[in-house]
């Protein structure tokens, strides 16, 4: 499997404040790779220096095998795409201005779009079921349809890369789910998905890869049905949990309530 | 057509046309060409600008309660503008005095920040308060020291905006350079949606998020100087134009901006109009933008249906 993203001795701080320190891996193109950790630990500062919105203190980010540092904004945005978190827009945008926005890093300064973007922008609401709110002004419709709508815009951008910061974090349970599915059919067509989540279970459902962070170190890196066990969740977030397994259905996390009195 | 000495449609055609006895078309030269003329090219092409500019600080701020003078342009060349009638310069300082004011207010605000998050806007906002607060103290000051008798009056006439002073040349010089940054915010249009999703989205979206910020706020700069040179303080424009705009197309800034640039145009002609027809004297364009201006905010305001949340 070849490597998308590869980080090399990858350390950050803000200002003098050390939020990462030393990071090295890969994430293999076409795997869904869910970020756990608990708040702070930060998840959300090594998605922006994927993203190139930070760059490291110390180390370097290849990727493809070229520093993000020689890729323009445009043609780096051609292949990542970045889903951002509880996503609210100020103006009331309609649902396919928002998915058109993702032909940008194709088209030259003030080019128009063409019937052709307009047609993929389209094409990506159709497969994921929710073509009819092309019209809808993306202030008025649910947080599920929002997070769709950003899928089908990193679609249309024809990124091979998604980078999803806590996609299901404000979703209820059903388009917690929902969201789940569309990630992992993507995946399947050959996609590649990295998200930072705040729940073990759907990284246990739809992951091929766990990362768990803390304090800015990798505390575990692997199968999720390896690495999400008892003794790294207590680690990680201080708490107790029992894994109860389903068996081929896959496994759940069961935290356990301390008596206060 | 409209104004205090009655010119009708059929003089003005008559004195293109060139058929006309000398002291008539004498007459009619000095008034379309001197007076007229200048003015409504001068409403014209500052309500553009200014709308506009508005509409593309309301982007690139996310925010849709966000004025031209955000970045303090505007306190920078009233007191510019001040200074120089304090000093009793010739009219020309008083006009580069005002324009360098502008800039330099901007240029605080943007110094204030710079090294310290200049990608975040809210540092930016704040650089702004400071600078704009500062010209504002400043501009106290010279009113406190300025003789009440003649300077004083002068200056509040000029803050209160007015279009009854601009020439020919002026009007042709200024409203060419604020026409072209007009017409360089257009141009941005796609750049400002993207902005509009936030900086993280936009720079994932292939936008160089500093790059297009700069060229914007220069432009937005550019222009709020220059019509305060031309026109004085005339508010209220660059906010609620793009409101009224965005209830007729939508807020996709690639239509929003143009809307916006005719509908300030129309909006700043037709109150020049009535400023100078209805009331027996005179009234300054910047207090009727106003009193028109914070009605109409008010109800679209009370209604919430700006095309925003």
């Amino acid at each position: 499997m070849s490597a998308v993203f590869t980080l090399e001795n990858v350390s950050f701080a803000y200002r003098l404040r050390p939020v990462l320190e030393k990071l090295s891996f890969s994430l293999d193109a076409g795997q869904v790779t869910a970020l756990l950790g608990p708040n702070g630990s930060g998840k959300s500062t090594l998605l922006k220096l994927l993203l190139g919105i930070l760059r490291p203190s110390r180390g370097r980010v290849l990727f493809n095998g070229r520093d993000l540092s020689a890729y323009s904004r445009k043609e780096f945005a051609r292949h990542v795409a970045y889903l951002p978190q509880n996503h609210r827009s100020v103006f009331a945008y309609t649902v396919e201005e928002v998915v058109l926005m993702g032909r940008l890093p194709h088209k030259g300064f003030c080019v128009p779009f063409q019937s052709q973007d307009r047609q993929l922008a389209l094409t990506s609401l159709e497969q994921l079921g929710i073509a009819q709110l092309a019209r809808v002004p993306y202030t008025e419709i649910s947080g599920g349809e929002q997070q769709l709508t950003l899928l089908a815009r990193a679609m249309t951008q024809g990124a091979e890369v998604f980078v999803m910061d806590e996609p299901e974090s404000a979703l209820d349970f059903g388009n917690q789910i929902r969201l789940l599915e569309r990630v992992s059919s993507l995946a399947a067509s050959g996609r590649t998905f990295l998200f930072s989540t705040h729940s073990p279970d759907h990284a246990l459902r739809i992951a091929h890869r766990a990362m768990l962070m803390r304090d800015g170190a990798v505390l575990g890196d692997g199968a999720p049905e390896d690495v999400i066990n008892q003794e790294n969740l207590a680690k990680l977030y201080d708490v107790a949990v029992r894994l109860a397994s389903f068996g081929e259905e896959g496994r759940v996390c069961l935290p356990r309530l301390q008596r206060h009195v | 057509m409209v104004g205090s000495y009655p010119v009708a449609l059929s003089d003005a055609i008559a004195w293109l046309q060139g058929n006309l006895e000398e002291s008539r078309r004498a007459l009619l030269a000095n008034l379309i060409l001197s007076i007229r003329l200048p003015r409504i090219l001068a409403g014209v092409v500052i309500g553009a600008a200014l709308a506009s500019s508005g509409a593309a600080f309301q982007a690139l701020f996310v925010n849709p309660l966000v004025s031209p003078g955000l970045l303090g342009v505007l306190a920078g060349a009233s007191f510019g503008a001040a200074l120089g009638i304090l000093f009793s310069w010739p009219l020309v300082w008083i006009q580069m005095l005002t324009f360098f004011f502008g800039l330099l207010a901007v240029g605080l605000a943007l110094v204030l920040v710079r090294g310290r998050g200049t990608r975040s806007k809210v540092m930016l906002v704040l650089g702004g308060i400071i600078s704009g607060a500062f010209f504002t103290a400043l501009l106290s000051l010279v009113k406190y020291v300025a003789d009440p008798d003649n300077q004083l009056p002068s200056i509040v006439y000029f803050l209160m905006g007015s279009l009854a002073q601009v020439n020919l040349n002026m009007s042709l010089w200024a409203g060419g350079v604020m026409l072209l940054g007009t017409v360089g915010l257009i141009l941005h249009g796609q750049q400002l949606n993207a902005l509009s999703m936030g900086e993280d989205e936009a720079h994932c979206l292939g936008v160089n998020v500093e790059r297009t910020r700069l060229v914007v706020i220069i432009l937005a700069t550019l222009i709020g100087a220059l019509s305060v040179v031309v026109g004085g303080v005339i508010g209220w424009v660059g906010l609620i134009v793009p409101h009224l705009a965005r209830l007729i197309c939508g807020p996709d800034n690639t239509k929003l901006l143009p809307a916006s640039a005719l509908l300030g145009a129309l909006y700043l002609l037709v109150l020049d109009d009535i400023g100078r027809t209805v009331f027996p004297v005179e009234v300054p364009i910047g207090v009727l933008t106003a009193l028109f201006g914070i009605p109409c905010f008010a109800v679209l305001f009370r209604c919430g249906q700006g095309g925003w949340k």
